[in-house]
């Protein structure tokens, strides 16, 4: 009885968040998804679209090699970051900055840096002597590629080192210790005691950013334009260009309800196979 | 971005003006613009008694407003009478029924005085729907001081001689700093500003609009000759590489007014800025229209500009018909000339500034207005325009020859 009160009081404090969430959430969500269905057929057209699956193929992969590379990287920076050293706290303190900054104005440093004329990329490599002109950079896709990836690792790598920071100041120093003792080198506790111990935050990292990289929108829109002729157009950004360039909402609530489905299937494999499945069995 | 377009939905609701005296204006500028409007609106509203004008600011962006007047109009939620409108969603906007006609609202004798431009933008179907408000076209600017150097009198004639002179002058100038300067910019980058510029090449090779509108095709012949051109500019290095991925409106501005290109295409807007203090070619240019093909008939300027229309089922159609007529009238149409630089649509106004200290820089652009052509008015037109967009930006970029890009413009 007492329990039964103290849960009803708990859903009429809940329920004004969630008449809010349920207005600016469930609304939009439940009208896009009805713009997606209406017409069944025109979504399963989409498995045949060769822009929607070339837009597709570069989400995916796109986020794949930036995931990975921002994972590798964050890990080497969070193990340097985790030794004892002056001013620990303010490489720290640095390693934000990039984070902190809004995604468009990164991004218009970034259309700055690989600038054909003006730029600081070209510049160096006509100082360097390995270009005479300078590189086009945006002329093909794997000069496109490398400008967004670079951007994006240089953006998101310091929230994963940050996690990962986190999770390797956790682990106590006994086992290092004892490892030691037994005759350990770095690597040997490097691959038997911090990777263990740091993978269900290495999960985490590779969930938040695969979700968010499977969104990339801000820098494609940006830097490439999508170019050159498509090869680095993004799903979010077909999704902008259907609704709010051609004026067709349900076109862009198809493409936004198969990248939802995209991101929550993948999501979910990532949780259900990692180290975390493990946790949360008895 | 979906957030903007969330804020911009609630602003609007807010901004909900429920008196029948209150007339609405919605349109997006560049500071400087919005505060003139403004001044003019209270103008306006001070030789009115009983009646409240207001604006709607929206972004300045154009794709911006584009999308805030989509999301207002097709939700049927828009709640202003007057709009602002880009001239290339004339078509869109006529089709989906969002503008009423102002045949039905004004007396034919203030819709006289626009010469060809309201004609060929602002009629639909025998409906006018749309006043003039200012004009941009393309244009040709030009290094005198390198031209003259070279033993050239004027700006080229032809397509062909703007070739050959852009060789000649880039080969002979000494490479200050080691760089070279570009021979010809343009906007190149796969956007709309691509478009008005292939327009040009397209018209001047004997290509026309109606014909576009009729097929919903370009012609094979003339998008052929003007892709060919295009990509011989890139090829033979005299726009520079990045035109096809880089150069929009600001940075072939950048380029030209620091001093690295000897021609420019760009839209009237730039000369008063090549002409500013702190230019590097200020007193050193030359403003022409854009030339024709050698043996060609014709040249030809893409039309662009801004234009006023009242909203269909706009309580107040009568009175926001009036505010565009007075408006786009010969003495509002004259400050706006003054105050910004805008170039006027009515032919008359170009007689009388061209007496005056202001008609230096007026004359190349009453001589382009003759040439003027509109981009195709097909429906569905942002997906043609991105469709064939896509298609030139990728011959420009050397994914396809002109004959394979001309094939694809001129097919499904």
């Amino acid at each position: 009885m007492r329990a039964a009160s103290l849960e009803r009081l708990a859903w009429i404090c809940l329920a004004p968040a969630l008449l809010w969430m349920l207005l600016w959430l469930g609304l939009p969500l439940g009208q896009t998804l009805w713009l997606a269905l209406k017409e069944p057929g025109r979504l399963a057209a989409l498995a045949l679209d060769s822009r929607f699956l070339s837009s597709a193929r570069f989400t995916l992969g796109f986020a794949a090699l930036s995931v990975l590379l921002e994972l590798i990287l964050g890990l080497c920076l969070a193990l340097a970051l985790a030794r004892p050293q002056p001013f620990a706290w303010l490489w720290r303190l640095c390693l934000l900055i990039p984070w902190a900054l809004p995604a468009a104005i990164s991004a218009k440093a970034f259309a700055w840096l690989f600038n054909f004329q003006f730029g600081l990329a070209n510049l160096v490599l006509k100082f360097l002597g390995l270009s005479q002109s300078g590189v086009n950079w945006f002329a093909t896709p794997a000069g496109a590629w490398l400008a967004l990836l670079s951007l994006e690792l240089w953006k998101t790598t310091p929230l994963v080192a940050l996690l990962l920071l986190a999770g390797r100041l956790q682990i106590s120093q006994a086992p290092y210790e004892a490892a030691s003792i037994d005759g350990a080198n770095d690597w040997d506790c490097l691959r038997h005691i911090t990777l263990p111990l740091l993978g269900p935050l290495l999960v985490v990292a590779a969930v938040l950013r695969g979700v968010d990289a499977l969104r990339i929108f801000d820098s494609v829109w940006v830097l490439s334009g999508g170019g050159p002729s498509g090869a680095t157009e993004s799903l979010s950004y077909l999704a902008y260009l259907e609704t709010f360039q051609f004026g067709d909402a349900a076109a862009g609530a198809r493409v936004a309800l198969m990248m939802a489905a995209l991101v929550a299937v993948l999501a979910l494999l990532m949780l259900r196979l990692g180290p975390l499945a493990r946790e949360e069995r008895p | 971005m979906l957030a903007l377009a969330c804020l911009t939905l609630v602003l609007g609701a807010c901004g909900r003006s429920g008196s029948p005296n209150t007339l609405v204006f919605a349109a997006g500028g560049a500071p400087a613009e919005v505060k003139v409007w403004k001044a003019m609106l209270a103008e306006y509203q001070a030789a009115h008694p009983g009646l409240k004008v207001v604006l709607r600011a929206l972004p300045a962006a154009s794709d911006l407003q584009l999308q805030a007047h989509t999301t207002a109009l097709g939700s049927g939620k828009a709640d202003y009478d007057l709009m602002r409108l880009d001239i290339v969603w004339l078509g869109a906007f006529a089709k989906k029924g969002w503008l009423q006609p102002l045949d039905e609202l004004l007396p034919a004798s203030q819709l006289v005085g626009f010469g060809p431009i309201m004609e060929r933008s602002d009629r639909f179907q025998g409906k006018l729907l749309a006043l003039p408000w200012n004009m941009d076209l393309g244009l040709l600017y030009s290094r005198a001081d390198w031209l003259k150097a070279a033993g050239y009198a004027g700006p080229p004639r032809t397509w062909e001689d703007l070739a050959a002179m852009a060789s000649a002058v880039t080969r002979a100038l000494p490479s200050a700093n080691g760089e070279r300067p570009e021979g010809f910019v343009w906007q190149g980058k796969a956007y709309e500003g691509l478009l008005c510029n292939f327009m040009e090449y397209y018209a001047a090779a004997g290509g026309s609009s109606e014909a576009v509108e009729k097929s919903g095709f370009w012609e094979e012949g003339p998008a052929l000759k003007a892709l060919a051109f295009m990509h011989g500019l890139i090829r033979d290095g005299l726009s520079p590489p990045n035109t096809a991925t880089e150069l929009t409106e600001e940075p072939s501005r950048l380029l030209f007014q620091s001093g690295r290109a000897v021609f420019m295409r760009n839209w009237p807007y730039a000369q008063a800025l090549a002409e500013s203090a702190d230019s590097k070619v200020a007193g050193k240019i030359w403003v022409s229209p854009l030339p024709r093909f050698k043996g060609g008939r014709r040249a030809a300027a893409t039309l662009g500009g801004w234009h006023l229309a009242v909203r269909q089922g706009s309580p107040r159609a009568q009175e926001a018909a009036k505010l565009a007529a007075w408006l786009s009238a010969g003495p509002q149409q004259d400050r706006l000339n003054r105050e910004l630089g805008w170039n006027p649509t009515r032919l008359g106004l170009y007689q009388e500034l061209l007496q005056g200290p202001r008609g230096a820089s007026l004359r190349p652009l009453k001589e382009a207005f003759l040439n003027v052509v509109n981009r195709p008015r097909v429906e569905g037109y942002a997906q043609f325009s991105e469709r064939s967009v896509r298609i030139i930006n990728a011959v420009l970029l050397g994914g396809s020859s002109p004959a394979e890009g001309a094939a694809r413009l001129a097919a499904p």
